[in-house]
């Protein structure tokens, strides 16, 4: 190349000329609509966390309706009852005669000569309480009511009212056959085991339920909400040139909050508990910055730098939900829970990559953040102090003043998934 | 409150710039145009010899950039990947005014044999813009081509539609004229 050329190259080569103000706005209005590529995974992180949530609430709509319909509830189902009540149990079948015995027939220790009748089934009021003195069928300790050799309830059938003595002196009342009772009282048994009311099994596993500790994961769904954009600038402290700091220029790109904890589970009646723990939370966004670092006089910039910046946030928190049970038997567990939690960031870092090497930057905390949730929930026994649950839910993040930017504050409403172990005590 | 507690003299990093235009992300853009515009309009003034023309030319050259800012793979330098851009719109601008004709001619100039180093040290860009500026755009264009963008002669005819000894002969024409006028001042 000729030296005339390479001179002209040398001054024109990087010649600058000046750009007239308002030649970017023509420029931007021919550019598309700024549409950054991670907002466009929004529709895809949340959309398994709605697909799992709709499966799971089909599940245990599925489970209800199996466990509720597993129960036999009947009519004819025996009735525990206590000494306190005199309820007469409509349990035999048999007919039975009732003997009219009058009083003065009747002598302590003497075997009566005349048969016992007792009265027919048919002319006592099921679950009525008689108004006469009757003697429960069975015995004082909770006995299914039985037609026992040797213990009958005896009742005037007329307006008399007869005393009802121990019937240990009386005479065994004449039945109709001995097989009968044999087979009133099999079928009694089996009876109870079979159509154990639902209240009885529900008494039962309120009896079995117990303290419990757990611990569970919880993710939370996470749409990226955009349009929040740059939103300030961070600054350093008071030390450095006040206008030193980072300037958001882009939107945020939230992760997947995630949580892990630990807790207590009360009983408080057979079917409402409340639990109380603590959890540790991560939250991770990335953004788009201008870090800018001012001379001493906060004029002059001296260094610029455009960068991805990652933000990670910790925070620790203690929920408190009250429990209340819905279906629940020995091995599955179905219940609605709410209640809240009160959370604080411990730790806030913004990290700017470069190819000299990392910057790192404390953020601000905040204060406390409070929330409120709703959620269903099953647990399934696996073994006889171990359970199993999942608890999907609905959360609300409060606004709080000082919070540093997350996927909570951009996105207080928030639905998540919690999986743990729940140990019996 | 925000403490860096390891810091180092950060510089622009041109790579994470381009990232951020190809998220979408106008600041970056703005960013990517502010660095670039005032380059690439003296490419284009150099070319149109026209500031009208030439900030017409930069305003589609940078729409075609974002548009196509996605094949920029990295090989090369951006500023050459970008300068290519600005200058094939400016050719197509040429093109279409049928501007490259070649119609319009120098006037015979005797070449200079001295030295032109010294009076190159006296004339400043904006001047030796003004004389490139008053080539005839045929002459301008072989010129540019060739000497500030680096094209052979083989890739300014396939470019142009000429022959190679066409491309030589008008850099020689446009080298001349412009040393003459050079030394006239």
């Amino acid at each position: 190349m000729q030296e005339f050329d390479k001179l002209v190259r040398s001054m024109m080569e990087d010649g600058r000329e000046e750009v007239p103000a308002g030649l970017w706005d023509a420029v931007q209005s021919q550019l598309p609509a700024a549409v950054p590529a991670k907002t466009q995974r929004k529709a895809v992180i949340l959309t398994w966390t709605r697909r799992a949530g709709m499966a799971l609430a089909a599940a245990a709509a599925l489970t209800f309706g199996i466990v509720y319909s597993a129960r036999k509830p009947s009519d004819d189902q025996i009735q525990i009852v206590s000494g306190a009540r005199s309820m007469v149990a409509d349990i035999v079948d048999e007919p039975v005669e009732i003997v009219e015995m009058g009083t003065e027939d009747f002598v302590p220790g003497e075997v009566p000569q005349s048969p016992v009748k007792i009265l027919r089934p048919s002319r006592v009021q099921k679950g009525v309480e008689s108004k006469k003195e009757v003697k429960p069928l069975q015995q004082e300790s909770k006995q299914p009511v039985e037609a026992a050799s040797g213990k009958r309830a005896v009742e005037e059938v007329d307006e008399k009212t007869v005393t009802t003595e121990k019937v240990d002196a009386v005479k065994p009342v004449k039945e109709t056959s001995e097989s009968a009772k044999e087979e009133a009282k099999k079928e009694e048994a089996q009876r109870k085991l079979d159509n154990m009311a639902f209240e009885d099994s529900f008494k039962m596993a309120g009896k079995q339920r117990k303290s419990s500790v757990y611990f569970s994961g919880n993710a939370s769904s996470n749409t990226n909400p955009a349009g929040k954009g740059a939103n300030g600038i961070m600054r350093v402290p008071a030390a450095a040139p006040s206008q030193t700091g980072i300037t958001e220029t882009g939107e945020s790109s939230f992760m997947i909050p995630v949580s892990f904890g630990t807790g207590v589970k009360f009983p408080l009646s057979e079917r409402w508990s409340i639990g109380i723990g603590v959890n540790a939370s991560y939250l991770g966004r990335t953004y788009a910055g201008t870090y800018r670092e001012y001379d001493g006089e906060g004029i002059q910039v001296k260094s610029e730098t455009y960068s991805d910046i990652r933000n990670n946030q910790f925070y620790v928190g203690i929920p408190v939900n009250a429990y209340f049970s819905v279906i629940s038997n020995k091995f599955v567990d179905f219940y609605v829970y709410g209640g809240g939690s009160a959370e604080k960031c411990v730790y806030n870092n913004n990290i700017m990559q470069s190819p000299e090497g990392n910057t790192y930057f404390k953020g601000q905390k905040g204060g406390v953040m409070f929330s409120a949730g709703l959620g269903l929930g099953c647990e399934f026994m696996v073994a006889d102090h171990l359970g199993i649950y999942i608890d999907p839910s609905a959360r609300y993040y409060f606004k709080a003043k000082n919070m540093p930017k997350s996927v909570r504050t951009q996105q207080p409403f928030m639905a998540g998934i919690e999986l743990g172990l729940r140990v019996k005590l | 409150m925000y403490q860096p507690y390891y810091h180092r003299t950060l510089v622009t990093d041109e790579q994470k710039l381009v990232n951020g235009c190809l998220r979408g992300d106008r600041i970056a853009q703005k960013q990517l145009f502010d660095r670039l515009a005032p380059l690439m309009l003296s490419v284009c003034l150099r070319y149109v010899g026209n500031r009208a023309t030439a900030e017409d030319l930069l305003q589609d050259g940078f729409v075609v950039l974002f548009s196509k800012l996605d094949t920029y793979k990295g090989d090369g330098s951006f500023e050459g990947w970008a300068r290519k851009i600005f200058v094939n719109t400016a050719l197509m601008y040429l093109r279409k005014k049928d501007a490259l004709k070649m119609s319009d001619d120098l006037e015979n100039a005797r070449e200079l044999s001295s030295d032109m180093t010294t009076q190159m040290q006296d004339i400043g860009y904006k001047e030796l813009m003004k004389l490139i500026t008053e080539l005839p755009p045929g002459f301008r264009t072989v010129f540019n081509m060739y000497v500030i963008e680096g094209y052979s002669h083989k890739e300014i005819a396939d470019e142009l539609g000429i022959t190679e000894t066409t491309s030589r002969t008008q850099l020689s024409r446009a080298r001349i004229w412009l040393q003459n006028k050079i030394a006239e001042r």
